[in-house]
């Protein structure tokens, strides 16, 4: 049984107990599943992944024209997650150099 | 009042010895009586008991340790006699790594667990930003990824006037510490709470399993 602290702020009374059968209930539907270390790094790395690319949309958009090395630049970073498999692989990812506009 | 110098081993008895106005330093006059919460103010030249210093400032409520437990429910807790309050978390740690610290408001010992609107920016110290939010949740958020080990969490919060009728219940947070796995984080955070209940209490707790340790402490911020 999960514990459960409650402070009576006005009268100083402080208790910890057992939670009750409802307060359990409710913890424990309240409880996630943290992701693990690699899938946090994955989640992270794709995270500053999109970042990225947003920074670069507006020179995909259908009145521009796209180089060569923004095309590919764009590619890479898509890329970016192949044949990751450890929270190594994540940290030591290099990434591409954005081109100049 | 004639001044007689005193021996290494006499005392003046203050509530009989003395009659008038206490002398001040610096040749200040002194004050006969004040109120409540006032304090001596000493203005160059003389002695004043002034309220008005103690406008703003900060009164400790109420101060806990908490240690494994799945959530802390402080009650009782917000009344008239402040509008805005502060909350200080530190040296917070938890049983599982990578869990979100969140907060709710509650009220007659229900927990309110839904409608709460936030918004979250900050950093990691590898220099990647940190965006995060969620609209009608279960709680406020004040931060995510926090890593389970040596190193803590802290925060430093507002909350705008909980007890009021007010449609909309205001926070502000900024926290930080350990990040899971990786090095430290900032998180600032803010949302509402479209509820006009009068809210008296908070509930703090983890997304998974135990808090495991930390200090929280609640002041009453004084507005006159």
């Amino acid at each position: 049984m999960t514990k459960i602290t409650k402070l009576n702020a006005a009268t100083g009374e402080l208790i910890t107990r057992d939670m009750t059968a409802e307060e359990q209930a409710e913890f424990d539907a309240r409880q996630v599943t943290p992701p693990t270390a690699f899938e946090q790094s994955m989640i992270d790395l794709r995270q500053l992944r999109n970042k990225l690319l947003q920074d670069t949309d507006h020179y995909a958009l259908s009145d521009q024209t796209l180089s060569d090395d923004m095309r590919t630049y764009r590619q890479s970073l898509r890329d970016i997650t192949n044949g990751l498999t450890t929270v190594e692989d994540v940290n030591s990812v290099t990434w591409p150099t954005k081109p100049g506009a | 009042m004639a001044i007689t110098r005193i021996g290494p081993n006499q005392s003046i008895n203050l509530a009989s010895n003395i009659t008038g106005t206490l002398p001040v330093g610096n040749g200040g006059i002194g004050i006969a009586s004040g109120t409540t919460d006032q304090f001596l103010k000493f203005t160059g030249t003389t002695t004043l008991a002034s309220a008005a210093d103690n406008a703003g400032g900060l009164v400790l409520i109420t101060e806990t340790n908490i240690s494994g437990t799945g959530a802390f429910d402080i009650d009782n807790l917000f009344s008239s006699t402040y509008r805005d309050y502060k909350v200080i978390g530190s040296g917070l740690k938890q049983a599982t790594d990578n869990t979100h610290w969140i907060f709710q408001l509650r009220y007659s010992s229900t927990t309110v667990s839904s409608g709460y609107y936030w918004a979250g920016v900050g950093a990691r110290n590898t220099g990647s930003a940190v965006d995060a939010g969620e609209e009608n949740a279960s709680d406020f958020s004040i931060i995510s990824n926090a890593a389970s080990d040596t190193h803590a969490t802290s925060f430093d919060m507002t909350l705008y006037d909980p007890y009021g009728y007010q449609v909309s219940k205001n926070y502000t947070c900024i926290a930080g510490g350990r990040r899971s796995g990786d090095g430290g984080h900032v998180i600032s955070t803010s949302g509402f709470l479209p509820n006009d209940t009068r809210m008296t209490g908070l509930r703090f707790n983890v997304d998974n399993g135990n808090m495991t340790a930390g200090n929280i402490k609640v002041y009453g911020i004084k507005g006159s």
